[in-house]
């Protein structure tokens, strides 16, 4: 289901959002859009930790 | 000292909440004290327009009462006044009708004493005993020239009628009974069916010994006759004059024993105030309590001059209506001169022991009040007036004995308007007021329980509003309520301050331990998603960066 899609991938940017920075930016992403949380997180995480990092964020699909 | 975000959020959040609420809770405090005395003002004049009005209705009532009981008085009395002259005007005309009987009698002793015994009228001659007393003292057939020719007179001492054989020339005044009658020459003028009725003809009593009612039983009475003539007929030709002696105690009746403010009661006595009597057509007095009062011959056979003397022209005297409105405006507002003359008068009467009263000349005793009833008299009216007597202020209704020719009698000499004279019925003013006095005192009483009731409901209204807006009760409930106010307000606003300030504070003392190079140090726990929240994430981000950028990662 599309919704089921897209739950995950808030999931899985608030995990990597967890991992990468702390609880505080995991959290943040709840107030995102599923269209919109996996750019900004993947944005956040290139300009700060740098794009090898961030790739990360296009395996989520 | 350092100004924390707590505390100005305090001291922003105090200023905005407690001052306002203070300032409310002194004006509510304020405002129940002057709202109670507000409302205590107001309580206190409503009662007092309450009390006006309830005086007002009860004085517009005693005005009403008197007003109507006085009117309801002086129609009573003017009506009762009226009644006892109508009785006195019938009786005059039943008498009229014996004489014109009397005169076609059989002229002999038996038949005018048989007439003569069934004229009898109840009388009240002790506070006991009422009896028959015989209407005539005498019957007298005169002939032509005067003489007496048959009489029949009554004896008291033994109780019945009798010939008298004591028979005189009437003629010639001097041989009559008091002296100075006139009646033969004035019967001579009398045609066929015509009646003379003389004035009242009797003996003075003095002031000293005259009787005054219950107030002097055992004086001596007026006793006074009416004398009556006719002419008598044998077929068309006139043979002479028959003439009955009326008793005036018969007169006497109908007012002596009348108290105009009560019921009837014997010998009324006059010195209540609340007395009847009556004044003749020619205004001397003819029927009082106090007999002393009642015009009489003296023992040489002249008539008593009356209290204030008499005037001339006398009222008897014929007068034309022109000189009758003269005689009005002189007898009524007599000259200075005049007056001084009626006092001296009056003295010297009064030390002669003889005051027959003369109602038209008594302005110097009782003002125009009582000259002004003779008058209406002299009209033929019916009515009232006030004067004074003897020191009381009477109110007196009057009424005209209709009897005489202007009334369609047979009575020759008494040919105005005036009658026979007229009934005086005079009551004392304060209990000719009596009725309207006791209504207005049992209104006043109530109307001052009413006013009472009021004031006392005044006071008390006015005195517990002042209680409760003075009770420091009620101030203190309003002063802890704005207390109690302030301190929820206070905790409230340092609660909501301090959840504001807390985490901002912690990621404050956390980003210290940071740039102090403690990197592991845990964040605070992001609660909501506010400001703080996304402070807390960006604090986070640059921590990780930094991490990354020292090698620390």
């Amino acid at each position: 289901m599309a919704g089921d899609f897209m739950s995950r991938k808030k999931e899985k940017c608030k995990e990597l959002m967890l991992r990468f920075f702390g609880p505080a930016n995991s959290k943040l992403v709840d107030l995102m859009s599923e269209e919109d949380c996996v750019r900004k997180c993947r944005q956040k995480v290139a300009v700060l930790l740098g794009e090898d990092k961030a790739k990360l964020f296009d395996s989520i699909k | 000292m350092k100004t924390t975000i707590l505390k100005k959020l305090l001291v922003m959040m105090l200023t905005i909440t407690i001052i306002p609420l203070a300032v409310l809770g002194f004006f509510a405090l304020e405002d129940s004290k002057s709202l109670g005395l507000s409302a205590a003002e107001d309580a206190r004049m409503l009662g007092e327009l309450n009390l006006q009005a309830a005086t007002d209705i009860g004085n517009i009532s005693i005005a009403d009462s008197m007003e109507a009981l006085d009117d309801k008085s002086i129609k009573a009395i003017e009506l009762r006044a009226y009644e006892t002259a109508q009785r006195i005007a019938e009786f005059l005309r039943e008498r009229e009708n014996d004489v014109l009987y009397a005169a076609s009698l059989e002229r002999d002793a038996e038949s005018y004493t048989r007439f003569l015994e069934t004229k009898s009228k109840e009388v009240w001659e002790t506070p006991d005993k009422k009896t028959d007393r015989p209407i005539y003292s005498g019957m007298t057939f005169i002939n032509l020239d005067g003489i007496e020719a048959l009489k029949v007179v009554y004896d008291s001492s033994v109780r019945r009628f009798i010939s008298s054989q004591d028979l005189v020339d009437v003629s010639i005044p001097s041989n009559t009974e008091y002296k100075t009658e006139t009646c033969f020459s004035e019967a001579q003028k009398l045609s066929n069916g015509e009646v003379y009725l003389s004035d009242l003809l009797g003996w003075s009593v003095s002031v000293n010994e005259a009787f005054k009612g219950q107030d002097k039983p055992d004086g001596e009475r007026y006793e006074g006759i009416y004398r009556w003539l006719t002419p008598v007929y044998d077929g068309d030709k006139k043979v002479g004059y028959l003439m009955l002696a009326m008793d005036q105690e018969h007169i006497n009746q109908f007012v002596d024993n009348i108290d105009p403010m009560g019921s009837y009661k014997w010998a009324n006595p006059a010195s209540t105030g609340n007395y009847a009597y009556i004044i003749a057509h020619d205004s001397w007095v003819s029927q009082h309590p106090n007999d002393f009062y009642i015009r009489g011959f003296l023992s040489d056979g002249t008539l008593a001059e009356g209290y204030g003397g008499a005037p001339s022209p006398d009222l008897a005297d014929k007068v034309t209506e022109e000189e009758l409105l003269e005689l009005e405006d002189r007898f009524l507002n007599p000259t200075q001169e005049e007056l001084e003359r009626q006092k001296a008068h009056s003295l010297e009467q009064k030390q002669k022991g003889f005051i027959p009263l003369y109602g038209a000349w008594l302005t110097f005793s009782t003002g125009p009040g009582f000259p002004y009833l003779v008058f209406m008299n002299l009209k033929g009216e019916h009515g009232s007036n006030i004067y004074v007597w003897e020191g009381k202020t009477k109110f007196v209704a009057m009424s005209t004995i209709m009897y005489g020719r202007e009334y369609g009698d047979n009575v020759v000499n008494l040919d105005s308007r005036a009658g026979f004279g007229f009934v005086g019925m005079g009551a004392n003013m304060p209990d000719f007021h009596g009725a309207a006095t006791k209504i207005a005192e049992k209104i006043e009483v109530k109307t001052n329980v009413q006013a009472s009731v009021i004031k006392e409901s005044i006071e008390k209204t006015e005195e517990r509003i002042r209680t409760r807006t003075e009770d420091l009760g009620t101030q203190n409930t309003i002063f802890l309520i704005t207390l109690a106010t302030i301190f929820v307000v206070a905790v409230t606003s340092f609660l909501f301050a301090k959840s504001i300030s807390d985490p901002i504070t912690k990621l404050k003392d956390a980003a210290d331990k940071v740039t102090s190079g403690d990197f592991d140090t845990p964040l605070p726990e992001v609660k909501g998603n506010d400001e703080v929240a996304e402070l807390t994430a960006s604090l986070e981000m640059l921590i990780a960066a930094f991490k990354m950028k020292s090698g620390k990662t």
